[in-house]
């Protein structure tokens, strides 16, 4: 019988639950609340959640899984769902998509300008846009510490993602001008929505989240030798319909 | 990182976070966990593939479970592949043994984080008094030590070292408090500390 308590107590699971928190709240108190909110959960119920643990994957896999849903949890009940601050949806279309970008989903303002150059969302300079976008920078963002320190550490977040990292796809996508951007972003949409549903999820984990092949792997169910020969064939695939259209080259899209 | 990638997933899976009507509403945190170790049996895999294509919370999820996972040293995640079957089907074997002799097995790759406690009872007592050594290093007292969690239903094997918190002094009162035992074996190290119950 497994001691939940001691669990719960454990160094490993309190820092783990902190980390969470910090990572996922810019402000203390919400950093608080939330850790208190997490070990209450874990708790309530004489460890209810805890004791659904089916002893198939590993109990550390487990408590990751259940912490990642109770931040979430706490989230909603904090905020409800997500929307735009007042400030955001009177600027419009443009600096909804920043906000969207840049607080949701954690890009850098770098990223989001690009973005919406491909997505015709904005037409001006860098310089230009850095100016637009002090406004959106006075918005609240609980999802994103970096969002709200902004004018403290610029340069972290208008750093733009190194080159040396980047997978095939992007690789090839960011060589390419304005226009080429912007067709190779919805060829590779496209690619994706007609491919199988696991096919889709293992370029998705592997290419859209920067899992391991291996980890990825796991979540299919299949070896990581047959993920890596599986990734190589839809890779192609899609370089193929990028050729058809006049994007990329043998020598600018490498598979390995 | 790549962030075109990451922009052309997001664009196709803005907006809902929750499952499509008529489907299961998302992924229980047990079966998320066994489907990141590779545990999970086909058919839920298959269910579950299919709702993680269109529900942005489960992915998410997901996701930062493997992150988490990914975290960690390599030498302390489970063995995969054909090893990590043959431990599977040895494991299998085992249970059988177990039970119809009486033995119990433990697979030893499951037995990264375990946290039990125990009533203090002689046979802890007296192994405990052994000597006032907080690193136990001698493979006879680890081993029987290993035979009294079994007994007590604490499934460990393969154990290199016991470490005991403080040195244990034994109440000499006729009154005297409950004692526990709280152990945590960790990486095939027992971490153990004896509490008033």
């Amino acid at each position: 019988m497994m001691d939940f308590r001691a669990l719960i107590c454990s160094e490993a699971t309190l820092d783990l639950v902190r980390k969470k928190c910090r990572i996922y709240f810019s402000d203390e108190n919400d950093r608080n609340e939330c850790y208190l909110f997490i070990l209450d959960q874990l708790a309530a119920g004489n460890y209810q959640k805890l004791s659904k643990y089916s002893h198939q994957s590993r109990i550390t896999t487990y408590v990751y899984a259940l912490v990642n849903n109770l931040v979430v949890d706490f989230r909603r009940k904090k905020y409800g769902r997500r929307r735009f601050p007042a400030i955001i949806k009177r600027l419009g279309q443009w600096a909804q998509a920043v906000y969207r970008y840049v607080c949701w989903q954690q890009f850098s303002y770098a990223d989001a300008y690009d973005f919406l150059l491909v997505d015709n969302l904005y037409a001006g300079s860098w310089d230009d846009f850095l100016s637009d976008i002090e406004e959106i920078r006075t918005a609240p963002c609980a999802q994103n510490p970096q969002f709200v320190s902004a004018h403290a550490g610029e340069d972290d977040l208008l750093e733009n993602t190194r080159s040396e990292e980047l997978n095939p796809l992007d690789m090839l996508i960011a060589k390419l001008d304005r226009e080429k951007q912007r067709l190779a972003v919805q060829i590779v949409r496209e690619a994706l929505d007609t491919m199988a549903e696991a096919d889709r999820l293992l370029i998705r984990l592997v290419y859209g989240s920067d899992h391991k092949t291996s980890q990825a792997a796991n979540v299919l169910g299949i070896s990581p030798q047959q993920a890596r020969r599986r990734l190589k064939t839809l890779l192609l695939e899609i370089k193929e319909n990028l050729l058809k259209n006049g994007i990329g080259s043998s020598s600018t899209v490498r598979l390995s | 990182m790549g962030k075109w990638m990451k922009k052309i997933d997001g664009q196709a899976m803005q907006e809902p976070e929750s499952g499509s009507a008529g489907e299961p509403s998302h992924i229980p945190a047990e079966d998320l966990a066994d489907m990141v170790d590779g545990r999970l049996d086909s058919k839920k895999r298959q269910a579950y593939i299919t709702h993680l294509d269109r529900c942005r919370h489960c992915y998410d999820l997901l996701s930062r479970t493997l992150t988490d996972v990914e975290s960690v040293p390599s030498a302390d995640r489970p063995a995969r592949g054909l090893f990590g079957n043959i431990r599977t089907l040895a494991a299998s074997i085992a249970l059988i043994v177990a039970i119809s002799g009486g033995v119990m097995f433990y697979q030893r790759d499951r037995s990264q984080l375990i946290i039990a406690s125990l009533p203090v009872n002689k046979a802890i007592s007296q192994i405990l008094l052994e000597n006032d050594s907080l690193t136990w290093k001698g493979q006879d007292r680890i081993s029987r030590f290993e035979a009294i969690l079994i007994e007590n239903n604490i499934p460990v094997k393969g154990l290199d070292e016991v470490v005991l918190k403080a040195p244990y002094t034994q109440t000499k009162s006729f009154f005297r408090p409950k004692e526990k035992l709280n152990i945590r074996i960790e990486n095939h190290v027992a971490y153990i500390e004896v509490t008033l119950e």
